[in-house]
């Protein structure tokens, strides 16, 4: 008996909340993600550098690899020194240096920061003394430390899709509801719109609005014009499947009863008809999110976007457009691993929780 | 006959239906005096839930008011902006609606909803407002209200759920309930208690109720005064008792000996 009144108090969350722990990838898939995030997060205390620490002497340089074995023995982790030398052809090789040695240290005292925006802080997670130099994803062109830079990146990239996603799905949640709603001339006018803007193809319009934004922006401004931008063009499509949840909605009786206890038409409209397109909206913004991410690392790429020194996967990236570059240092691409996971991530997460929120679905996998 | 609360004047609803117009709610006169209840008796597609809901100046998509007046402390509520009918809506005149699960929204807990009605229309704080809704809820006959009222509309039953319909109904205080077949879908012995409660709370709280339903089983059981609708048109009115012993009208005759009366 107590057992089937529990049963009963489940929530249609919880119920939901269930099945996705059933859905063991996308758990995995959420752990991972909270991981990219929280290294975002503390990305100047994880990295061992600043995202502008640079070094010229290291212009290139590959993957240190931590070795444990010196002549023959297992050691404490350390990393060799290196030297730059250069073949006949010109082309940088960093000769490893058996006799400099550099431990991997614990709480490093580096490069000033303010962690989480407010604590004044010099440690760093690990690196090693100077004069050596950390470099676990290699170094870029200017001997920035890449692992640092993707950390520092990730704050762009993965704080771009969230935001943007939020100002659009509000956007996109209200003029669909206000549209579904009213019906007749105002839903026809607003849906026209949203079609104007669904019909121009996607990449050209970010870049013709990204043309609007002046020049001479700062980084943070640059970083706000790109969320605006990329928000902008993603709202229509949602108001237009919100709009026929809306239609559908707007017809139901305690929407008629809402308004006989002389509700204002914003209330029903928040209240009693976007509640329910809320399953729906949830997925979708999961789905949506990878869109933001790609988006901004695309204007970065071509140099739209984020400016360096400032760093975003995307921008990251921008120096790995050249097949030369790439052919002679693929490290340059660990940023893209960043950008792949999270879109993966993203996106099966996305499904799991259409899986688990969409009833028709549910019915059809028990088939 | 006491003072009138709300008088509908030669009023008449129309939809067009491909490009004919038809008319739902045929010119009708009907005066309803305060602290009584009314019952409008009639068959289905008689037009008595759009004249019902006229009162609220609801009307389902595609209706339109052809003329009439229907006044309403003075004012004629069709003339009345949107705005202004907010105003009376839920705080003048309350509605209780035929199915109960339909009416309360399903993502959000029964108290919230009757809580929502007292934030649209008094000032009271969070706290009172909680109160209040007990209130409500045991004045509608539900015993542990407070437990109730933290339950999502589908945990209750029917009779329950008709009984929270009513006290979001009179949360706000109104003079005025229209019900609009409050009992259809719930069995006799909770229909007599519904009706029960209807009764004890006109003479509580001093109000007039107007109870749209098609059974004049019902309207003779709670009525004071009975209107029998058909096709629109109103074919007779007036006191339930003279309405029931000495039916004018071919139709109301045809409903009483219908329903074995």
């Amino acid at each position: 008996m107590s057992r089937n009144q529990e049963i009963k108090h489940q929530s249609e969350l919880q119920i939901a909340l269930n099945g996705f722990k059933r859905n063991k990838i996308a758990v995995g898939c959420l752990i991972l993600l909270s991981v990219l995030y929280l290294s975002a997060i503390f990305a100047d205390f994880i990295s061992p550098y600043s995202y502008d620490n640079e070094d010229r002497n290291y212009s290139y340089c590959p993957p240190t690899l931590l070795s444990i074995k010196h002549d023959g023995k297992f050691v404490y982790p350390y990393i060799s020194g290196r030297e730059l030398t250069f073949n006949d052809y010109r082309q940088r090789i960093y000769k490893i240096d058996q006799t400099k040695r550099y431990p991997i240290k614990f709480m490093v005292k580096g490069d000033k920061y303010k962690l989480l925006g407010f604590i004044k802080c010099r440690y760093h997670l690990f690196g090693v003394d100077a004069p050596g130099r950390i470099y676990l994803f290699g170094a870029d062109s200017r001997g920035r430390d890449i692992f640092s830079r993707t950390m520092y990146g990730g704050r762009v990239s993965l704080s771009i899709g969230l935001i943007g996603v939020l100002i659009s799905f509000g956007l996109g949640l209200l003029v669909g509801g206000i549209s579904g709603y009213y019906g007749g001339r105002i839903d026809n006018f607003i849906m026209r719109l949203c079609e104007m803007f669904m019909m121009i193809p996607g990449f050209y319009l970010l870049l013709a609005l990204r043309a609007a934004v002046p020049d001479n922006f700062n980084s943070v401004q640059v970083y706000f014009a790109i969320i605006l931008i990329l928000s902008f063009i993603g709202w229509a499509s949602l108001a237009r499947i919100i709009r026929g949840m809306a239609l559908t909605l707007r017809e139901r009786e305690y929407v008629l009863a809402a308004k006989g206890f002389g509700l204002s038409d914003f209330n029903i409209i928040v209240r009693h008809v976007l509640p329910h397109t809320l399953s729906y909206s949830i997925f979708a913004v999961m789905l949506s999110i990878p869109g933001y991410i790609l988006g901004e690392s695309a204007l970065s790429l071509i140099g739209l976007g984020i400016q360096d020194p400032f760093a975003s996967w995307g921008n990251l990236l921008s120096d790995a457009m050249s097949i030369i570059k790439i052919k002679f240092a693929p490290w340059i691409l660990f940023p893209a691993i960043f950008i792949f996971l999270t879109v993966i991530c993203f996106n099966v997460i996305g499904e799991a929780l259409r899986d688990c929120l969409d009833p028709m679905m549910k019915q059809e996998r028990k088939r | 006959m006491r003072e009138p609360l709300i008088e509908i004047k030669d009023f008449a609803v129309g939809v067009m239906d491909n490009s004919i117009e038809k008319v739902i709610v045929k010119w009708v006169d009907l005066t309803v005096p305060g602290n009584c209840i009314y019952a409008l008796v009639g068959g289905s597609g008689s037009g008595k839930t759009t004249l019902g809901l006229s009162m609220l100046k609801l009307f389902t998509p595609g209706l339109y008011v052809k003329k009439g007046e229907i006044i309403f402390g003075g004012r004629n509520l069709l003339e009345l902006s949107e705005r202004d009918m907010q105003k009376i809506r839920g705080k003048e005149i309350g509605a209780v609606f035929q199915d109960p699960l339909d009416t309360f929204n399903p993502v959000f807990t029964i108290g919230d909803q009757i809580e929502e009605v007292l934030r649209t229309h008094t000032d009271l704080e969070e706290t009172k407002r909680q109160k209040e809704v007990i209130e409500l809820l045991s004045l509608s006959g539900i015993e542990d209200a407070k437990r109730i009222s933290s339950y999502y509309p589908h945990q209750l039953s029917g009779g329950m759920r008709q009984r929270a319909m009513i006290a979001q109904a009179i949360a706000a205080k109104p003079k005025l309930i229209i019900a609009d077949e409050p009992t259809s879908n719930l069995d006799v012995t909770l229909q007599a208690r519904i009706l029960e409660l209807f009764k004890d709370l006109r003479a509580k709280l001093n109000l007039t109720i107007i109870i749209i339903t098609h059974d004049l089983g019902l309207a003779r059981d709670i009525a004071d005064y009975i209107a029998v609708m058909k096709e629109g048109k109103i074919v007779e009115a007036g006191e339930a008792s003279a309405v029931l012993e000495s039916p004018e009208h071919e139709y109301s005759k045809e409903l009483i000996r219908a329903s074995g009366i």
